[in-house]
């Protein structure tokens, strides 16, 4: 069974003079829920795209179930689900009627999960898709995504449109999935709360590459923020050491956020300085702003 | 036993899911409220009934077996490791408490507290202590 | 002066825009210098019209800079644009008098006429009203009804002053009214978002689109009637799993936006018929006249084509989804490329019975000449020609160059009708015979062309 449920390889994407994705390298393991972290126009987007095969890059190989994203065949499509940020549904047919539809193209379908969701979720059968609001829809194409329960999950900014209690709801689906096993999910968002509920992995894309793939409990254990009180030895930069994201400092005190955080840093740093150093976790909002300072 | 009642998780929280499990689960031992030969929930349960992510809870599950805290017994789950089996030496235990300290000091100073006094506060903290 | 040229500056990076404006107001210039130097026979000339298609983008574009917040809270935002807007509205109307007056027909009257048509398109794009749609159904009827049509050519030549001068001031009023409205374009305004999709990132026309298709939708039982027979047919093809490409490709047929409903299609098409009646009741043909006369039903049977292919354009944002659905690339592209053909497939016959009923009861003598095979070999070549070029644009994301080039096709259609009146019957046998050729050829050439792209390109 392949490990890596998608391959990207040196993936090069432009659109006109604008760079988004710049030899790009990532690979998703199967059986992780991922989240890919962005800030806007990073190309969170566009590499979902292009890892699905919809957009093609100038340069690099992309593989999906071990077959090229250009060219899928039937029965990988029918393992992989797409749940894109924008979609616009068949307006005139009734919720009933494009589930069926969407039915009628896979070989496997879970009607009664089906079932179950709409009630959850509240989507009446008989509701035609062009009256509903943003939310609805969305959650519509989130439903339309597990039908066939797919082996491999690609959300684009799943919960932009949904009200709490329905991202809630949602994320215990998604959760639910996790649990059931030997299914991978890859979602792209800016919610990083809903991230660290739900995610065992986090991508961080910056610039057109990737700065950061690994567990989320790694990230939140290397990255960390450092208070220096007293110190009477601070060197007067502290651009050139090693794994410093951000920092700022007077005579005495200084606070710095590093990347490569070990239990004896603190330690070291204490009798290197001269000083009392303090630790602090940060969450994964705040490591997403110290990744971005500068 | 209902894994609501006995964790009490903060995603949003700076320190790691596995790592709130783990102190919690040591510290439901030191509290005396999960004894030697307690079967704790299961990955799936406390998963479900916290909403987390199961892979977190695995980890923090296999890093307390690893730590001799908890075992596996086939078939069944983790149990509750009798509290003397509790692998490590004296110095390497003080190490963990470490950094809990250096906030404690860290605070005391803010707070303009001499040793004494933090020391007092620490005495009435230990009375809480089983085998006490 | 420098919102001026930045105003200028927002027209242009509508490439497609902009180029066909340019494009138009150049041939308007050439048609009225040519006037000048030979005025030729007809009353008026109809190259104005092709400059309506450009208006209708830049009557867009302008709406779609008054709708934007900008527009009531940076000052000096909103003079700029409707003073540009207003100058392309009616400086080419100078191109159109200096033509009348090459004609020696009365100028007030041709730019009046003229103004007429420019000013209902605006006004559909800027402010949909019940006002504009009755103007443009007059104007439709003016072209069909003979007494209005001589009332027309009467204003054309002069002969009606007080109704020209009535029908200047009532645009007038028009003018300042609409310009009006787009200053006084506010959020409370129920037109305010109403905008027509200009590129695939501006997000207000797809919500604006949803709230209509919802209001729409909510009307209940008309809707109902409308959608049933499709309804039932839904629900009969996705009882099972598709197996197989046919089973795929019944299911593609019902992926737009609205699906047919077969009473209305036929009424339309019978309406359509209706105006080659007319010509054919009073009509008694010769081999080169009936080529001219074929020309009606052949614009109305490439109207209808385009018209399919319209509900094609408008599936754009959501095929990246469907083509992730269970098929291959290729299979997929086929698949709807048969969906498609079918659709089409199906109007035409309609249309061709019809043709085939008015042939039998107005020129049973054509029947079986082959006259009537050359027309039918033309119609075919150039039905072919459109859904390979159709094919071939639906692949490109933008909206602008689709509807620009359903505009040029029909163009090119109308323009066929020149070389027929100045050949004779055997010069007009082989153009016909290299026509429905050459269409064909270069219509299959395209069809592999846009299999080749469709397979290839990048969803939105």
């Amino acid at each position: 069974m392949t490990q890596k449920i998608i391959q990207m390889c040196h993936v090069t994407k432009a659109f006109g003079t604008k760079v988004v994705l710049d030899g790009l390298n990532f690979n998703l393991q199967r059986g992780t829920v991922t989240g890919l972290l962005g800030k806007n126009g990073a190309g969170k987007t566009t590499l979902l795209k292009c890892a699905l095969g919809l957009q093609t890059p100038q340069s690099g190989i992309i593989t999906v179930f071990g077959e090229p994203a250009r060219d899928l065949s039937a029965a990988t499509k029918a393992k992989l689900a797409y749940v894109p940020q924008e979609v616009t549904l068949y307006p005139w047919m009734k919720i009933r009627q494009i589930v069926a539809y969407s039915r009628a193209f896979y070989p496997r379908w879970n009607d009664s999960l089906i079932e179950r969701l709409m009630k959850d979720w509240e989507l009446g059968v008989e509701e035609r898709v062009g009256t509903l609001s943003t939310g609805q829809m969305q959650k519509l194409s989130i439903l339309l995504a597990l039908g066939h329960e797919p082996e491999l999950l690609v959300l684009d900014e799943p919960v932009a449109s949904l009200d709490p209690s329905a991202r809630r709801q949602f994320l215990a689906t998604l959760l639910e999935i996790a649990i059931s096993g030997d299914r991978t999910i890859l979602f792209s968002t800016h919610i990083t709360s809903d991230l660290e509920r739900v995610a065992d992995h986090v991508v961080v894309l910056k610039s057109g590459k990737i700065v950061y793939h690994d567990e989320l409990s790694a990230l939140k254990d290397s990255v960390k923020r450092l208070r220096i009180i007293n110190a009477r030895a601070l060197p007067a930069t502290m651009r050139d050491l090693p794994g410093v994201l951000h920092w700022e400092s007077t005579d005495a005190n200084a606070v710095l956020s590093v990347d490569n955080f070990s239990p004896e840093l603190p330690e070291r740093l204490s009798r290197e300085w001269q000083a009392e150093v303090t630790v602090e976790d940060l969450n994964l909002e705040e490591i997403f702003l110290e990744l971005h300072h500068g | 036993m209902d894994p609501v009642l006995l964790f009490q998780i903060n995603p949003s929280s700076g320190l790691p899911i596995y790592r709130q499990l783990m102190d919690q689960v040591r510290t439901l031992i030191g509290a005396g409220r999960l004894t030697e030969g307690d079967m704790v929930p299961s990955v799936r349960q406390i998963a479900e009934g916290l909403q987390i992510n199961p892979m977190t809870v695995s980890k923090a599950w296999s890093l307390l077996e690893r730590d001799g805290v908890l075992e596996r017994v086939r078939g069944q789950g983790m149990r509750v490791l009798a509290a003397a089996k509790v692998r490590g030496t004296v110095k390497e235990r003080q190490q963990t408490l470490q950094p809990l300290l250096e906030q404690v000091v860290a605070q005391a100073a803010q707070l303009s507290l001499s040793r004494e006094q933090v020391l007092a506060a620490m005495a009435a903290a230990l009375k809480e202590l089983p085998g006490e | 002066m420098d919102n001026y040229t930045q105003v200028l500056m927002t027209y242009l990076t509508r490439k497609w825009v902009a180029l066909y404006a340019g494009g138009s107001l150049l041939v308007m210039l050439i048609s009225a210098v040519w006037s000048f130097i030979d005025p030729g026979k007809t009353l008026i000339s109809p190259v104005p019209l092709y400059f309506v298609f450009a208006l209708q983008f830049l009557a867009m574009h302008l709406k779609q800079q008054m709708a934007l917040p900008q527009a009531h809270l940076v000052p000096g935002y909103r003079r700029p644009h409707l003073t540009i807007g207003f100058l392309w509205l009616t400086c080419p109307l100078l191109l159109v008098g200096f033509d009348a007056w090459n004609r020696d027909v009365s100028i007030v009257g041709a730019i009046v006429i003229t103004f007429y048509v420019w000013l209902t398109y605006f006004h559909i794009n800027v402010w949909p009203h019940r006002v504009a749609i009755a103007a443009l159904v007059f104007a439709i009827a003016a072209i069909f009804i003979p007494h209005l049509r001589a009332v027309v050519f009467d204003i054309i030549l002069g002969r009606e002053p007080i109704l020209a001068w009535s029908l200047f001031s009532a645009e007038a009023a028009a003018v300042v009214l609409l310009f009006h409205h787009l200053a006084t374009l506010t959020e409370d305004d129920p037109d305010y978002g109403k905008v027509a999709a200009m590129n695939p990132w501006d997000l207000r026309p797809a919500t604006t689109r949803t709230q209509n298709r919802a209001a729409m939708l909510k009307s209940g039982r008309f809707t109902e009637t409308l959608y049933a027979a499709a309804s039932r047919r839904l629900d009969r093809i996705t009882r099972v799993p598709a197996k197989n490409f046919w089973q795929r490709v019944a299911l593609y047929r019902m992926s737009g936006d609205w699906p047919t409903n077969w009473w209305v299609a036929i009424a339309i098409i019978a309406c359509l018929e209706l105006l080659v009646v007319k010509q054919a009741a009073s009509r008694i043909l010769t081999e080169q006249s009936f080529r001219q006369t074929a020309m009606i039903p052949l614009s109305v049977s490439t109207g209808l084509t385009l018209a399919t292919w319209f509900t094609v354009f408008r599936r754009w944002g959501r095929l990246g989804y469907e083509s992730l659905r269970p098929a291959t690339r290729r299979q997929w592209v086929l698949g709807n490329a048969a969906a498609i053909l079918i659709r089409v497939g199906q109007i035409q016959i309609v249309w061709l019975l019809l043709q085939a009923a008015v042939l039998l009861i107005y020129f049973p003598e054509f029947q079986l000449s082959p006259v009537l095979l050359e027309t039918f070999g033309c119609w075919l070549g150039w039905q072919i020609l459109i859904f390979g070029v159709s094919a071939w644009i639906a692949s490109f994301a933008s909206y602008a160059l689709k509807m620009i080039s359903m505009g040029a096709m029909l163009g090119l259609m109308w323009t066929g009708w020149i070389p027929l009146g100045l050949l004779n019957a055997e010069q007009g046998r082989t153009l016909w015979q290299i026509t429905a050729v050459a269409t064909g050829a270069i219509g299959l050439g395209m069809c592999a062309v846009a299999y080749r792209r469709w397979c290839r390109i990048d969803f939105a």
